[in-house]
C-alpha cells in the first residue's frame, strides 16, 4: 500500500506518519532524506530521532540517488519517507546549478520504491498556499514538488492533508483504516 | 451549464481537474476575462489587476457577469500565507478574498483542489 501524507511546517506529518507505519506493520524503516546543511537541521534531525525512538524503526540515510538505499530494503518493510521536499530539493539543486528534470526523476524513484516494498509512506510539504510570486528558482521547485505530489496521489491508496496534528484523507485507503483506528486516522 | 468555482493552492491541478471532470479541451481555457472560452483561469490575476488600477474586483466581476455564468471559474487561493508587510499586497489578497466569497455564493458548485484531488465545498 502506499500512502502520501501531506502538511504545513510543523503540522503533525511525521508523527502521523509514523502511528500509520506501526499499524501497517512488518519492518519498520525510517527513510530520512534530509541532508543537514547547518545546526539547525542538525537540532531538526536530532528531534526527529528521539521522537521515533523506542517505534522500532531502523534508519535509513539517503539525500540523493534513492535507488542506492535499495539493497537495504526487503519486500515485507514498511518504509516512511520523510521527505520528498528535501530529497527534491537535493536533487534539483546539487551544486551550482539547477536540474529541471529532477521532479520526474524522483517521481520515478520514488514509485519503484513504492512497488519494492509492502507498504509506504510518503511525506511532502504543503508549500502552495500563499499569493506570494517567488523568484523564478523557488516557483520551479514550486512547480516540481507540486508535480511529483501529483503524480505520487495518481499512484497512492490513500492521500492526506495534515492540519495541526489532524489528518483529513482527501483519498481514502480501503482496508487501511478499521473499527478503532478510524477515529485517530480521520 | 451554471457556473462552477474551483480553487485550490498553487499548482494544485485545478484547470486540469476541470478539463476532465467537465469534458473540456486545453483549448477551451483562458486566463480571466477570456472572450468565449468555458474555462477562465487565474482570477488572482485579474483581482491584481483591478486593484493596481484602483478598482473593486467585485464590483468589476459584477459588470462582467455574463461572460463568466455559465463558465468554470478557476483561481488560487493567496490568503494563507503571512500577511504581506506590502500595502498593495495586502489590499490585492483581501480583494480577492473577497471575490472569491462573492462567486462562492453565485457558484453552482464549488470545489477545492489539493494535490489533484477534489473536495466538494459547496
Amino acid at each position: 500500500m502506499k500512502l502520501l501524507l501531506i502538511g504545513g511546517s510543523k503540522s503533525g506529518k511525521s508523527a502521523l506518519a509514523q502511528e500509520l507505519s506501526k499499524a501497517l506493520g512488518g519492518r519498520l524503516c525510517y527513510l530520512a532524506t534530509m541532508e543537514a546543511a547547518d545546526a539547525e537541521d542538525r537540532d531538526r534531525i536530532a528531534r526527529h530521532r528521539q521522537e521515533r525512538a523506542g517505534w522500532g524503526f531502523v534508519t535509513i540515510e539517503q539525500a540523493r540517488d534513492l535507488e542506492h538505499c535499495f539493497s537495504q530494503l526487503t519486500p515485507d518493510d514498511t518504509v516512511l519517507l520523510d521527505s520528498v521536499t528535501a530529497l527534491l530539493a537535493q536533487e534539483m539543486f546539487d551544486g551550482l546549478g539547477m536540474d529541471a528534470t529532477a521532479g520526474a526523476r524522483i517521481a520515478k524513484q520514488l514509485l519503484a520504491l513504492g512497488d519494492r516494498v509492502k507498504h509506504v509512506i510518503y511525506v511532502a510539504d504543503q508549500i502552495f498556499g500563499d499569493g506570494m510570486e517567488f523568484e523564478e528558482w523557488t516557483e520551479r521547485y514550486r512547480f516540481q514538488l507540486a508535480m511529483v505530489c501529483r503524480t505520487l496521489a495518481k499512484h497512492c491508496h490513500g492521500v492526506a492533508e495534515v492540519t495541526a496534528g489532524i489528518l483529513q484523507w482527501r483519498r481514502i485507503p480501503e482496508g487501511l483504516v478499521t473499527g478503532s483506528e478510524r477515529g485517530k486516522f480521520g | 451549464m451554471k457556473m462552477k468555482l474551483i480553487l485550490g493552492g498553487a499548482y494544485q491541478g485545478k484547470a486540469t481537474w476541470a478539463a476532465s471532470a467537465f469534458g473540456l479541451a486545453q483549448t477551451e481555457f483562458g486566463d480571466f476575462p477570456a472572450a468565449g472560452k468555458w474555462g477562465q483561469c487565474h482570477l488572482e490575476r485579474f483581482s491584481r489587476a483591478c486593484v493596481e488600477s484602483g478598482k473593486d474586483p467585485v464590483a468589476e466581476m459584477a459588470i462582467l457577469e455574463p461572460m463568466w455564468r455559465s463558465c468554470v471559474l478557476i483561481s488560487r487561493e493567496i490568503g494563507c500565507g503571512v500577511v504581506p508587510l506590502d500595502a498593495k499586497e495586502r489590499l490585492w489578497r483581501e480583494a480577492h478574498g473577497r471575490l472569491l466569497r462573492y462567486l462562492a455564493v453565485e457558484a453552482e458548485s464549488v470545489v477545492r483542489i489539493f494535490c489533484g484531488l477534489p473536495e466538494v465545498l459547496k
